[in-house]
């Protein structure tokens, strides 16, 4: 679970990561611009929101763990009595 | 992420591929064009590449198909790579007695290293080199025709690949698997103590279970309808060509079929009007508006609701003491709470309020009604006029003695009725929710709202709401997140080979109207999909493919097989002038007839590779990489060995 997931994956297909070979790639702007417009008017806090984004960014490098996925779902404001 | 061709060997393998090796160089040429006449092995080549860069699983006949002769009991094929500039070799070694293959990688590691089993490439370009990606990447032109097949896919897969938008679809998945775990944890803690809990996890299931299957059902009609769709045209076409050859009889049949398709546009029209109307009854008499009128007048009567809000019950036994003056001790309060339930909740107030509002402001319009349902029945009687009159002018022609047109005719019916059984079942599947209990059995609406509630008894019944909740607001900020991403990158996609197809075809107006699974042209929409020749497909092709590209975190280098031979000299020399700068590697595999406007484009191109490979006359396989070999070679004529600097 607290495994960065590339370095996971790589187990999991018998391969280790080299040090010397950096495959990581920044977010899309298309990505990033399409974040920034839903989140926008969502009510959730600025710190939520930005943890998303942040969220969304480290897993498109793949630089984020399960566990970072999980502490953001559970920062979540909902309403408990809302109906579906 | 950077991926470069260093070059490729082949040795023992069928088509003239005995032992070839092909390097372009250090750094790799940005442009290299292997002439290869047929039957060097270009196809084999191109096959090979696509192999080793998805892991391709060869089959027995596969491997054989390879052998070149009953004695040679293996072969292999590498393909070296720069990714990132580290380099990386794939190779398949084929065992031809047993029928297998083997793959293996070769690469510098700060640990270990050396030749290692199977294909290692690193896991972004391992996931994204499927086979439907792979040939985009190596690209044997047999995807310009299907590049702009409504049937297919690949080009909106290859947007999504390449911009890699299913990593969003992963992230939405791990928070789900966590929500699915903490709901099994809770069932197994508390399984003992509550059998419940695993039965509303099955009725979960079910429901799950039952939505999945009618979108499989749902997609597999859809399917069909557009094959039938496309059968339908295909015998309409033919019947108009046939027909046609009577000019009078010709302008007749169009007219006709135009005023049918009227008919049917106007019935739509008016039936849809129709639904609305009814979906409030007060429209429909003047009786049924006085019944409403006289129920809103009790209601007002009754002072309903705002005397029997369960809240007001609520916040009475909260009191100390009662509205008639007496106090509320436990026991009135606990007794106050337990009758609360049967008065009316603020939900329920609120549908009772909007209903007055509704039967107040509410006005009979039965004189609309009426005039939509003349409409109806004049549209439908215009119709069927029309479509009687188009199947006499078929069958006049074809008692003339065509009988393409009776075949044609009795195919159309045909056709058509499976048509109207597929609509009938599509409509029952995608339509509003129908009556009954079962209804969630046999319409996707309702199957959804069935999984809902069943999701939702089962996440109350776990204790997990909370984190059910927070889990679909992240899932659906990602989803709406994936498709706007996507929508803008398709757009921005569009937009971009249409610049490149006003270039490169400057003198028809072909352009990609919308991107919906796979490119549709702006004279498919119009119904003229035979207008497009091969060479126009192949530019509509090579234009989405630079401007795939382009705008890509990743470099991959573009490998084509004759990549101008269906092209007039024009096009070749606009593909020419436009392709070479929007890919940063291509190895171009052309024939002697490509050279002229297409090759020779490249001639001046500083650190551009030419390359030729010929068999001679004793059958070995030969190859030059000097320019003028490249320009003189013709496949009747063997190249002066000395002079041409060969290699076997």
């Amino acid at each position: 679970m607290t495994e960065p997931r590339g370095l996971l994956n790589s187990r999991l297909h018998g391969e280790s990561l080299t040090p010397n070979l950096d495959l990581t790639m920044p977010l899309d702007p298309a990505v990033r611009d399409a974040l920034d417009d839903v989140l926008r008017d969502e009510p959730q806090s600025d710190e939520l929101k930005s943890r998303v984004r942040q969220l969304v960014s480290n897993w498109f490098d793949h630089n984020s763990t399960d566990d970072d996925v999980i502490r953001v779902v559970r920062q979540v404001r909902v309403n408990i009595e809302q109906d579906d | 992420m950077q991926v470069l061709i260093r070059g490729w060997s082949c040795r023992d393998l069928r088509g003239g591929l005995r032992n070839l090796s092909v390097d372009l160089g250090t750094p790799p040429a940005r442009w290299t064009l292997v002439q290869m006449p047929n039957g060097t092995g270009k196809t084999t080549t191109m096959q090979l590449l696509t192999a080793v860069l998805t892991a391709h699983d060869w089959t027995v006949d596969e491997v054989q198909a390879l052998r070149p002769t009953v004695a040679t009991t293996s072969g292999g094929f590498e393909l070296r790579l720069l990714v990132d500039n580290q380099p990386l070799s794939l190779a398949v070694e084929f065992d031809f007695v047993a029928g297998t293959a083997e793959y293996s990688t070769t690469r510098v590691r700060a640990l270990g290293g050396g030749k290692e089993p199977g294909i290692l490439l690193p896991d972004l370009l391992r996931a994204m080199l499927t086979k439907d990606f792979a040939r985009l990447v190596v690209f044997d032109g047999e995807l310009a025709r299907h590049i702009r097949d409504l049937k297919r896919n690949e080009a909106a897969l290859a947007i999504q690949r390449l911009y890699r938008l299913e990593l969003i679809d992963t992230l939405s998945q791990t928070a789900e698997r966590y929500l699915e775990s903490e709901k099994l944890r809770a069932l197994s803690s508390r399984a003992k103590t509550n059998a419940g809990l695993k039965k509303k996890q099955a009725l979960r299931d079910e429901a799950e279970y039952q939505l999945g299957q009618l979108l499989v059902e749902r997609e597999d009609l859809d399917r069909q309808r557009d094959k039938h769709f496309e059968d339908r045209a295909r015998f309409e076409g033919l019947i108009t060509t046939r027909v046609g050859v009577d000019s009078k009889r010709k302008a007749l049949l169009e007219s006709k079929r135009a005023d049918e398709q009227t008919a049917v546009a106007d019935t739509r029209a008016a039936s849809q009007r129709l639904l609305e109307l009814l979906r409030t009854p007060a429209t429909v008499h003047e009786r049924v508006l006085a019944r409403l009128r006289a129920l809103g007048g009790k209601l007002d009567q009754l002072k309903l609701p705002q005397t029997m809000s369960q809240e007001f019950f609520h916040e009475l036994a909260d009191q100390d003491v009662c509205v008639c003056g007496r106090p509320i001790s436990a026991t009135e309060h606990d007794a106050i709470l337990a009758r609360a339930p049967h008065y009316l909740a603020e939900n329920q107030i609120a549908i009772i309020n909007a209903m007055k509002s509704a039967i107040r402001t509410a006005t009979a319009e039965h004189d609309e009604l009426q005039r939509l349902a003349d409409a109806i029945n004049v549209a439908d009687r215009r119709r069927r006029l029309a479509a009687e009159a188009v199947q006499a002018l078929v069958e006049d022609a074809a008692a003339e003695g065509d009988l393409a047109i009776a075949k044609a005719q009795s195919d159309l019916m045909r056709v058509a009725n499976l048509l109207a059984a597929i609509e009938s079942r599509l409509e029952v599947l995608s339509g509003p929710i129908p009556a009954g209990a079962d209804a969630w059995k046999r319409n996707i609406k309702a199957a959804q709202a069935e999984f809902e509630a069943r999701k939702r008894a089962l996440d109350d019944a776990t204790e997990t709401r909370r984190l059910a909740l927070q889990t679909a607001w992240l899932t659906d900020v990602l989803h709406r997140v994936r498709a706007r991403a996507e929508a803008r990158l398709t757009e921005d996609i569009r937009a971009r080979t249409n610049q490149k197809l006003i270039r490169l075809i400057p003198s028809e107006s072909i352009e990609v109207a919308r991107i919906d699974g796979a490119l549709v042209l702006s004279s498919d929409e119009g119904g003229a999909r035979g207008g497009v020749s091969e060479g126009q497909s192949l530019a509509v092709a090579y234009a989405f493919l630079t401007s795939l590209f382009e705008a890509a975190s990743y470099q991959l280098p573009f490998v084509v097989d004759s990549p101008a031979v269906s092209l007039d000299v024009r096009v070749r020399r606009e593909v020419a002038s436009l392709v070479p700068d929007l890919f940063h590697q291509m190895i171009m595999f052309v024939i002697s007839s490509e050279r002229e406007g297409f090759a020779d484009g490249f001639y001046a191109k500083p650190g551009a590779r030419f390359i030729t490979v010929w068999r001679n006359q004793a059958g070995e396989v030969n190859m030059s990489q000097d320019l003028a070999v490249f320009k003189a070679f013709h496949t009747d004529v063997e190249p002066d060995a000395e002079s041409a600097g060969v290699k076997s």
